[in-house]
């Protein structure tokens, strides 16, 4: 395979890695009401009288009440968020799974990226670096057989090109 | 070790010893120190009918201090704090300072009835459609109750059981309740 159609593989399956995550961290449609949406948004909290559980695989009573709220609140129209939101003003910060995007928690989000994007730069600078190494040291595979004929080849070229400056340098 | 990963693992050093010394320096969240996301907020509204068939409405009790307590019949730490409830209700029944409503959270009313029977308490006691109000205050496990001011703020949660002393402490600390 060609080089740049190597380039052209890589970025297409990056491409597909980056389509692939985006499509699988999208939350739950934001309007409507269903059951899944229900198990969507209790899968996002965790039942306080569980250990490690979220609502949606809690049979324990509090669990259900808040089945039963989001259920109830979706029916009234609520966003997501609003209901996420009526939950952690009652229960704190704590009752959702998902860690919050501002202040120091932010860090939670921002540094598997950095450490991604880090790692990714210095995986194409080393890439990159090896490739041009290898073909600075392209010309140690020559043999000195070959070394001749490159030699001959251009004191041929070289000749050739000045007998034609001899000649006209005759003619004039 | 080449000069430039040297570098990289001082940079990745520097790194981790700053979340470390982040994590370490950064204020605990409010809701692991013990503090109530309900605190100074105003009491989740409660406009129910009681196991005698009276109506309640918590805006009624503006001007008096109010116990929120929560509470099961088949709950032994309920059973153990009840009496404590059954002493403050009495000592502020006279002076009508303050009352106590109870929330009864996945309970029958023919149990509730036996139970008061038995262990005493004449304030309202709710037994309908109380997964909403739990829900509203933020009830995890029982007993739990909160102390609502004068104005129908919460002032106070109280996990694991109350003490008539431990509220009127709470309530003489906010200027309340003088005798």
């Amino acid at each position: 395979m060609r080089p740049r159609q190597r380039r052209t593989a890589w970025l297409l399956l990056l491409v597909a890695v980056i389509a692939l995550l985006v499509l699988g961290a999208r939350s739950a449609p934001t309007t409507g009401y269903s059951e899944d949406h229900v198990y969507a948004l209790a899968s996002q909290m965790k039942c306080l009288q569980c250990v490690g559980e979220s609502v949606a695989n809690s049979q324990a009573q509090i669990a259900v009440q808040m089945r039963d709220e989001i259920r109830d609140r979706l029916h009234k129209g609520q966003r997501d968020d609003e209901i996420l939101s009526y939950f952690a003003d009652r229960y704190g910060k704590r009752v959702l799974l998902k860690p919050s995007s501002s202040g120091l928690a932010a860090l939670v989000w921002i540094v598997p990226v950095v450490v991604i994007a880090t790692a990714v730069t210095m995986m194409l600078l080393t890439i990159s670096r090896s490739r041009s190494l290898r073909l600075s040291q392209g010309d140690s595979s020559l043999t000195s057989r070959d070394r001749e004929l490159v030699e001959a080849a251009r004191h041929e070229h070289d000749a050739d090109g000045d007998d034609p400056d001899e000649s006209d340098d005759g003619d004039g | 070790m080449s000069r430039r990963s040297a570098l990289v693992a001082l940079v990745a050093a520097v790194a981790v010893v700053l979340l470390i010394v982040l994590f370490a320096t950064a204020p605990t969240d409010p809701d692991r120190q013990g503090a109530d996301p309900l605190d100074d907020r105003p009491a989740p509204a409660i406009n129910a009918t009681d196991t005698a068939g009276r109506p309640f409405h918590i805006d009624d009790y503006r001007g008096h201090w109010l116990v929120v307590n929560f509470f099961a019949t088949w709950c032994t730490p309920c059973k153990i704090e009840h009496p404590e409830l059954v002493a403050f209700s009495r000592a502020h029944s006279t002076k009508g300072d303050a009352a106590v409503v109870s929330i009864a959270y996945d309970d029958e009313a023919p149990a509730i009835a036996d139970f008061f029977k038995k262990n005493g308490g004449d304030w309202p006691v709710i037994s309908k459609n109380t997964a909403g109000i739990s829900l509203a205050y933020g009830v995890v496990k029982l007993p739990e109750s909160f102390l609502v001011d004068t104005c129908g703020t919460v002032v106070h949660k109280f996990v694991g059981g109350v003490t008539a002393a431990g509220i009127d402490a709470e309530i003489a600390k906010r200027g309340g309740g003088s005798k």
